[in-house]
């Protein structure tokens, strides 16, 4: 952990270089028998272990080493050679010289008062124990940034293999190879989200402003953070204080015409000195606000958004102990759109007749009933004990209350004040974390990996509907893992098991006799995963990766039951489900060289006792008329699909790149496909960079073209419509830095440039409404740094 | 005294925010709390028709007392007998029979007039032998028809059924049947008869 909070603070501007003496030492003949050293020299100790590789670069040629305080290059030719850093300090060292004779050169790398913002970070805190060799992507603040303003399910699609299920256009969640809500873990800032996520319309309770960076691990990834990521994880990380001391303010605002969305997030950061040293303190805030949104055609009434989200840490770090506190608070109300409520079955297939909403709206920023109000509290603190240089003990604890109230369009029927303004639905829950981490690295590059966590869980349900949507409960979890991985010259090799142990109690009452009474269920079982990354050569590396996980069922999908509002289903739970068994395999091969570089995957992931809402074909009737019914069922079923991304440099500052990913979701039992699965999509775009500044940050223009199929591969008499018709988006983006002394970064993105009137398959209010024209959006972020001067 | 108040907001809130903790550790979920006493749920459609002519009053019902469930619903009292040729005065009742005594709803929706509108639609095998005209109005202006009282008009003999239907239409009422969401659905038998 030491060496990653290190990263962040050391800063390596580009051209940094601050002192680089080329001095010849022996003139030996021209030839290509050359040699180059260069002596790395830190004002500061930076973080042991981590790897930062440089690599050095002469036309085709590309020599790499990692950081080792003396890089020898030998075998070299006379010429321009480019020196550059890669991999976790991409773009951060670029320096060109020119050699005639063996070399010896030295490059001083300053600690100067910056973080690594550029620079992808990769903490193992946060980092994915035992699945080094799992497809994994990350977003880096570009790619955030370029997004700002957006639900954070929407930001993530930049991912290939990543989609979102929408429930409109402010509501949206990740889906990972086809795999959603409680098949996926979001873990923000090493604590693992717990709200009502099981529900397709609960967005994350997550400030995306506080994010910068984002990793995605898809598949069967669940060692270190526990069962249920059957899908994957997505990793969500701050950036970390400084370590020198100083202040340092971010201001971010954000602007766009639909919705007339304004936004403003702040991020202050103040290191102690003196007698503090160490100490360092954040405050961080975002506001935003939102009314309704416009299609390419017409108003979504009632689609305003408002957020409040508050957040503060104190961090303490000496050489060999780390201690954080933290604490959040993030508040949403989220207007749902008017015209989704379907009443009954008839109403739906009503809406499905008209090609536009018969509910007009114009513009207004007044969130009406039909609404969602969120307070999601976090308080997380950690202490991580570092006894070696590469071995550390970690204690992380974590409490979390979410309280989620959800207004129905209707008014209840009643002439009490207190009623009348009281939510239909009233989620409480409550979750206590506590995980304990050793890790270890010993001499024969064996790296080893245990763990333990132990979670709680209450949840209350109060509202007005007539009986709970999921009962109260009260559930217990515990779980221990070890993982090991050895690296061998070009091999790493990496296994992992882990056990978890899950008790939960719900607490019901009997509505005719209004007598409570409990039920208990557990379960128990096993994760396993085996993996190994083959580094072939410098520039190209196969990884495969074997696992198994699995997830108990959630309390909707064992006692749910009742209508689904915006579904207008009739959807009845099953006490008696088992868990779902995920047995997933990858492989992926990466190339990255200068000019080219492309990353291929390929996945299947076999799910036995799947759980999924099967059509019953048998309406059931209520005195507000008829709706399908769906149980929760088991099936085996099996998600496979490709995931490619390739960049290619056409001519120096101008990239092409492309992304695609294909899927197929497969019910084995019935053999059919299954429902919900999205559609096949590709991207093309173009990148014109300039260079980078010396906050590493370039320039660029970036046109996007995307390419959604229809989704033709669905089950029979299971939904209401067919899927709708396949789009195309055209998105643009730039943005640029100014100033020297003061800089000023503006980006603009305007998405879906041709004002494309579509609907996607995976946002459930297709069946009412289009989804969003076209957006512009502007960002200006300003970084502000006050700091004393060393002598 | 703005920076007064600030200070007492601040302080309010951040009790507001230890309190939500603090709540975090007891064990709430072990009380379950009942359908909240003041709510009220649709459970009966209760149809009254008085005959004009002779005051003969034929009483209908649709009850589900398990709302909210698969359970099937009570349709044996859910059924008309008419006479030809005669006109009735009908008047809705909508309850909620889970409480005893049942609680009447059809106040509320008369107070939420303007937003709610029943609509009679009689089965085609009734033909034009029923005729169900609205006979109230809200304070829309020009006033738009409610629904809650009616005219049940019989000619010829016949047997069908009519759907009784509540939409319930904020800010969108216009009349017609298409906006808004469908609070009640249900039908009667209706036989026809001399």
């Amino acid at each position: 952990m030491k060496q990653k909070s290190f990263a962040y603070c050391v800063w390596f501007v580009c051209g940094l270089v601050l002192s680089l003496f080329a001095s010849p030492k022996n003139i030996e003949a021209q030839g290509c028998n050359l040699k180059l050293t260069i002596h790395i020299s830190h004002t500061e100790q930076h973080g042991a272990g981590q790897e930062v590789i440089f690599a050095l670069q002469k036309e085709q040629q590309q020599f790499t080493k990692k950081d080792n305080k003396i890089l020898q290059f030998e075998g070299l030719c006379a010429g321009q050679y480019t020196l550059y850093s890669k991999g976790l300090y991409e773009g951060a060292v670029d320096t060109t010289f020119t050699i005639s004779a063996s070399t010896e050169i030295t490059i001083q790398v300053n600690t100067v008062n910056r973080k690594l913002r550029t620079v992808e970070i990769h903490d193992d805190h946060f980092g994915s124990i035992g699945n080094e060799s799992i497809p994994t992507s990350t977003l880096r603040q570009a790619d955030l940034d370029a997004n700002a303003g957006k639900p954070l399910g929407e930001m993530l699609k930049a991912v290939s293999g990543v989609n979102s299920l929408q429930s409109g256009p402010t509501i949206s969640k990740p889906i990972i190879h086809g795999l959603h809500s409680n098949r996926v873990l979001i873990v923000n800032d090493g604590l693992r989200l717990e709200s009502q996520q099981w529900g397709s319309e609960h967005a994350p309770e997550i400030d995306p402003f506080t994010v910068t960076n984002a990793t995605v691990l898809k598949g069967a990834a669940s060692l270190r953070y526990g069962s249920d990521a059957i899908g994957g994880v997505v990793l969500l990380q701050p950036h970390e204080i400084s370590i020198e001391p100083g202040t340092e303010l971010e201001v971010k605002l954000i602007g766009m015409d639909n919705g007339r969305m304004g936004a403003l997030s702040a991020c202050l950061d103040h290191t102690f000195s003196g007698k503090l040293k160490g100490l360092g303190a954040r405050i961080q805030g975002t506001l935003k606000d939102a009314g309704n949104l416009k299609t390419a055609r017409y108003f979504l009434q009632n689609t305003g958004v408002n957020e409040k989200n508050l957040s503060s840490t104190l961090y303490y770090q000496n050489k060999k102990l780390i201690i954080e506190m933290s604490g959040a608070v993030f508040t949403s109300k989220i207007g749902i759109f008017g015209g989704s409520h379907a009443g009954n079955l008839k109403d739906l297939l009503a809406a499905l007749q008209q090609s536009e909403p018969i509910l007009k709206a114009d513009f207004t920023r007044k969130i009406e009933r039909g609404f969602q109000d969120v307070l999601h509290a976090t308080v997380k603190g950690r202490i991580c004990y570092h006894f070696t240089e590469t071995g550390k003990l970690e204690i992380v604890y974590g409490l979390q209350r979410n309280l989620r109230k959800e207004f129905d369009t209707g008014l209840p029927f009643s002439t009490d004040p207190a009623i009348l303004a009281a939510p239909q639905a009233d989620f409480r829950i409550s979750t206590h974390t506590l995980e304990g981490l050793y890790k270890n690295e010993f001499k024969n590059n064996l790296q080893l990996n245990i763990g333990a966590s132990f979670i709680t869980q209450g949840n209350v349900f109060e509202g007005l509907s007539y009986r709970a949507l999921i009962p109260n409960f009260r559930n217990y979890g515990g779980g221990t893992f070890i993982a090991l991985s050895k690296k061998y010259k070009k091999l790493l090799i990496e296994t992992g098991l882990r056990y978890d142990y899950k008790w939960l109690r719900t607490y019901r009452i009997n509505y005719n006799t209004l007598i409570p009474f409990t039920g208990d269920r557990d379960f128990n079982n096993f994760t396993y995963t085996i993996g190994s990354t083959l580094n072939i050569n410098s520039f190209m590396s196969l990884n495969l990766n074997l696992g198994s996980a699995w997830r108990a069922p959630n309390v909707n999908e064992l006692y749910g039951n009742g209508v689904h509002q915006s579904a207008a289903s009739f959807e009845i739970g099953d006490s008696t489900l088992k868990s779902e068994r995920a047995y997933n395999s990858a492989v992926s091969f990466i190339f990255k060289k200068e000019k080219l570089e492309f990353e291929a995957g390929i996945y299947s992931n076999n799910i036995n006792n799947f759980i999924y809402l099967k059509p019953l074909l048998k309406p059931v009737t209520t005195i507000a008329g008829s709706y399908p019914s769906f149980a929760q069922t088991q099936v085996n079923a099996t998600i496979s699909g490709v995931d490619f991304d390739l960049k290619y440099q056409v001519i120096p500052k101008l990239k092409l790149g492309t992304k695609i990913s294909l899927i197929q979701g497969w019910n084995r039992t019935v053999k059919d496909y299954l429902i919900f699965t999205p559609s096949n999509r590709a991207e093309v775009f173009l990148v014109l960079e300039g260079k980078a500044n010396e906050r590493g940050k370039k320039p660029y223009v970036k046109i996007n073209y995307l390419m959604v199929a229809q989704q033709h591969n669905v089950p029979q008499n299971s939904d209401y419509t067919s899927p709708p018709a396949a789009y195309q988006l055209l998105n643009l983006e730039a943005a640029s830095s100014f100033g020297k002394k003061q800089p000023i970064e503006i980006g603009v993105s305007i998405y879906n440039l041709m004002n494309v009137a579509y609907r996607d398959y995976l946002n459930r209010f297709r069946y009412f409404a289009d989804d969003i024209g076209r957006t512009v959006m502007l960002r200006v972020t300003i970084p502000f740094t006050f700091k004393k001067l060393k002598k | 005294m703005k920076k007064h108040n600030f200070i007492i907001r601040s302080l309010a809130s951040i009790i507001l925010i230890s309190n939500l903790f603090i709540a975090g550790c007891k064990k709430e979920e072990q009380v379950v709390s009942p359908p909240l006493p003041g709510n009220e749920f649709l459970t009966t459609v209760k149809l009254v028709l008085v005959n004009t002519a002779n005051n003969d009053t034929v009483i209908a019902f649709w009850r589900d007392l398990t709302p909210e469930d698969s359970n099937p619903a009570d349709t044996s009292l859910a059924v008309l007998n008419l006479k030809e040729n005669s006109t009735y005065k009908a008047t809705v009742y909508l309850l909620d029979e889970t409480k005893t005594p049942a609680e009447d709803i059809t106040e509320e929706i008369k107070e939420r007039a303007n937003y709610h509108q029943l609509f009679y639609f009689p089965s085609s095998n009734l033909g034009a032998n029923l005729l169900v005209n609205v006979t109230d109005s809200d304070t829309n202006s020009p006033p738009l028809p409610l629904g809650i009282t009616s005219n049940f008009i019989t000619s010829s003999a016949a047997s069908g059924k009519v759907n009784v239907i509540l939409k319930h239409q904020p800010n969108v009422k216009n009349g017609t049947f298409a906006p808004g969401s469908t609070d009640i659905d249900v039908n009667f038998q209706v036989n026809i008869s001399n």
